[in-house]
């Protein structure tokens, strides 16, 4: 936290906190948009991942403050406009590998019955993950499984 | 392997055990070729993206459900099909999770 924000919060009543700490990251916001626009186009870059960085902790806010409800978030308009520009930044990069034939050849493989058989499973019995495959903690793969 | 600490996850992210066993297959595989940190970092940053930015994924064919949608996204070397429910939050991930060609995988 930078020495700036330490002295708004150390002479401010919470409320009174709270608003300008809303106002430092709605201009945060202003400058990461601007950012933003300077590297449009560009592949990977630190900056990006940054702004990225950035929109995942902001995003993290927002579900945390609407945690218990349902629907979809509704997120500030500069938040949403950063959330916009990462997903096109991530398209961006993953443009070279779908090509209008790889989507295509996609789109016939999809089978929405089985789709909604998925939807079914997950209503009957919970959302499951894979965080223990990711970390190394996996079972030992069943033959014929 | 239930989703238990995602709480404040803007989407909840499921996968069938169909894909779950193919992906423990495909990282087993990577091991065996030396690619296994690779395969791994990928599908971190796959589930990552699917939790938060799930309209990462180019748009393949809108759902009967309103506001779902098929999308597929790669991280390279992996592709991953999936649907997005809005109105649900809720990410599906029914397909098993392939390869890019020429990968070496």
């Amino acid at each position: 936290m930078n020495q700036e924000l330490i002295e708004v919060l150390k002479h401010c009543k919470p409320a009174k906190a709270r608003q300008r700490l809303n106002l430092s990251a709605r201009d945060l916001d202003a400058r990461v948009l601007q950012l933003t626009e300077s590297i449009n186009g560009q592949d990977e870059s630190p900056e990006g991942q940054a702004i990225i960085d950035y929109t995942t902790a902001r995003t993290y806010e927002s579900a945390a403050e609407a945690n218990g409800t349902s629907g979809p978030l509704n997120y500030p308009p500069e938040l949403g406009e950063l959330r916009d520009w990462v997903c096109r930044y991530y398209r961006a990069q993953q443009r070279k590998y779908h090509t209008p034939e790889f989507l295509e050849q996609s789109r016939q493989s999809i089978n929405e019955e089985e789709i909604l058989a998925a939807l079914r499973e997950v209503g009957a019995r919970g959302v499951v993950g894979i965080q223990d495959l990711i970390d190394g903690l996996e079972e030992e793969v069943k033959p014929g499984e | 392997m239930s989703e238990t600490s995602a709480q404040s996850n803007p989407y909840r992210v499921s996968y069938t055990d169909f894909v779950r066993n193919g992906l423990a297959n495909l990282i087993a595989r990577a091991k065996e070729r030396g690619l296994e940190a690779q395969v791994r970092a990928a599908t971190r940053d796959i589930d990552y993206r699917l939790h938060i930015f799930p309209q990462f994924g180019d748009p393949v064919i809108d759902l009967s459900l309103a506001s779902s949608q098929m999308r597929i996204g790669t991280v390279a070397p992996l592709v991953v099909k999936y649907a997005l429910y809005e109105d649900l939050r809720l990410v599906i991930v029914s397909i098993p999770i392939a390869t890019l060609p020429h990968s070496g995988l």
